[in-house]
């Protein structure tokens, strides 16, 4: 399941952005598929923005299920704000918290810049994630969401030539508005079932790109489940 | 700013979602409160399985009430449980020895511990006020963290709390989660009878009053009159 997620974000020129559509139920599952896909299919660097809880919990899970973090970079904007006692290794926190989430890229553009005492080299990530998309909607308006994203895509663009794909999970059935517009955004939709398998693979622009029966077979497990052959594409 | 809904699950309690407005909100953390008898176990194992027949993983902690090897055997009367999801779909964790010695830091990092390696999206304590009635540290914090760090790990989390007769409901957890439901025996004329009441249901427009319960094989309780 892991390949087969992986080989469905593959192939693109440029910055893109994947939605990944999973009941609410799924999404700290899929997440975690996710970064194994991102950091141990694909051996990529990538960077987690944490708004729905603090950080510590992701980083628990995944060393719990065997995932490497070295390569990971975790930007936490919702501890300062959750009175939390968890332990675990402390993160760059993103302290104007979610309530302005339209800074956040220039965040990330300032810790390229050495201006405070994390470093974050946006050159060398490869992807971005965010835990989760939909809790923004929690503390923004969608006008503000909609600014966050220009200027997320805008940054992400010119720090990068071969491109930072971003891949974000979302129940589309729970914020429609939301996830209509982060389809407008994104290169593909990957559409996964309650039972976690893959169910269909959308390019936008493009037909429907249906998964292979193997893929179709082969349970989401994130705990070394059976990998499947890549799914194919037909545009 | 749009005004957001709470995704929700779900209870498995028939005639309960028409009362809460669709189900338990997810994630959150719910205490259900009883005197002995009340079906405080069985409500909770419901919740279990309901979530087990949609493909939703359970987590099934029990303290020091009764032990999961007596617990099933009662519950195996039971149509609704489905002995193919124990160790499955339904996963029983034994808290009993562990609270025999541990502090509630190491409770609580042993509970994260087996949450984060089961990744439930259901969980039950059963029952939690064992824990505060021998627990030496400060139960109100540790009723503060354990319930941040249920809904942290992204589970709708079901708390049974004993009461002893004349107490309507545990005080100290009852500030600390999401939502109380109490389950009542009331004694009227010759009869018992068994009553529900949501009397706290954070972000949720809830049903008030008293409402008739049962018990029965085949669903477990289930609610007889809500006035919708």
């Amino acid at each position: 399941m892991v390949h087969a997620v992986s080989s469905v974000l593959t192939g693109e020129e440029g910055s893109s952005i994947y939605l990944l559509q999973v009941k609410y139920t799924n999404l700290v599952r899929m997440n975690l598929v996710l970064l194994k896909a991102f950091l141990e299919d694909k051996k990529e660097r990538g960077l987690m923005i944490t708004i729905d809880r603090p950080h510590q919990y992701l980083s628990h899970l995944m060393q719990l299920h065997g995932v490497d973090q070295t390569n990971l970079v975790f930007v936490d904007a919702i501890s300062l704000h959750s009175a939390d006692t968890k332990g675990g290794e402390v993160a760059p926190e993103f302290q104007m918290g979610p309530f302005h989430i339209e800074a956040l890229p220039d965040f990330l553009m300032k810790h390229e810049d050495g201006g405070s005492s994390f470093q974050i080299d946006m050159s060398k990530i490869d992807f971005v994630m965010i835990d989760n998309v939909s809790t923004l909607l929690t503390y923004n308006s969608m006008e503000s969401i909609k600014r966050f994203f220009q200027r997320y895509v805008d940054v992400l663009n010119g720090v990068k030539s071969r491109g930072i794909q971003t891949a974000l999970v979302m129940d589309r059935d729970q914020h429609t508005e939301l996830y209509e517009y982060i389809l407008s955004l994104s290169r593909k939709s990957i559409e996964l079932g309650q039972d976690m398998l893959v169910k269909g693979v959308h390019i936008m622009g493009a037909q429907v790109a249906l998964p292979s029966k193997a893929v179709l077979d082969a349970p989401a497990s994130v705990n070394g489940g059976v990998d499947s052959p890549p799914i194919s594409e037909r545009k | 700013m749009a005004n957001v809904a709470f995704p929700r699950i779900e209870s498995g309690i028939p005639g309960l979602d028409e009362m809460i407005e669709g189900g338990f909100p997810f994630p959150s953390v719910i205490l259900v409160a009883g005197g002995a008898g009340s079906g405080k176990t069985t409500f909770a194992q419901k919740f279990l399985f309901a979530g087990a027949d949609k493909g939703e993983q359970g987590l099934f902690f029990s303290t020091l009430s009764e032990p999961a090897q007596w617990m099933l055997r009662y519950a195996a009367q039971f149509d609704f449980v489905k002995p193919e999801y124990y160790g499955k779909e339904v996963i029983y964790c034994d808290l009993g020895n562990l609270l025999r010695k541990c502090t509630g830091d190491e409770l609580l990092a042993y509970i994260d511990q087996k949450v984060a390696e089961v990744m439930p999206q259901r969980i039950v304590i059963d029952p939690i006020t064992v824990v505060g009635s021998m627990m030496k540290d400060d139960y109100r914090v540790f009723a503060f963290d354990l319930t941040t760090r249920l809904k942290n790990w992204q589970a709708t989390t079901m708390l049974t709390g004993e009461v002893h007769p004349g107490e309507l409901y545990p005080a100290e957890m009852s500030y600390a989660v999401d939502g109380v439901i109490l389950l009542m025996l009331s004694d009227e004329g010759d009869a018992r009878r068994k009553y529900i009441e949501v009397l706290k249901m954070r972000g949720t427009n809830h049903l008030t009053g008293k409402q008739s319960v049962d018990i029965t094989r085949k669903d477990g309780v289930i609610v007889l009159k809500a006035r919708f």
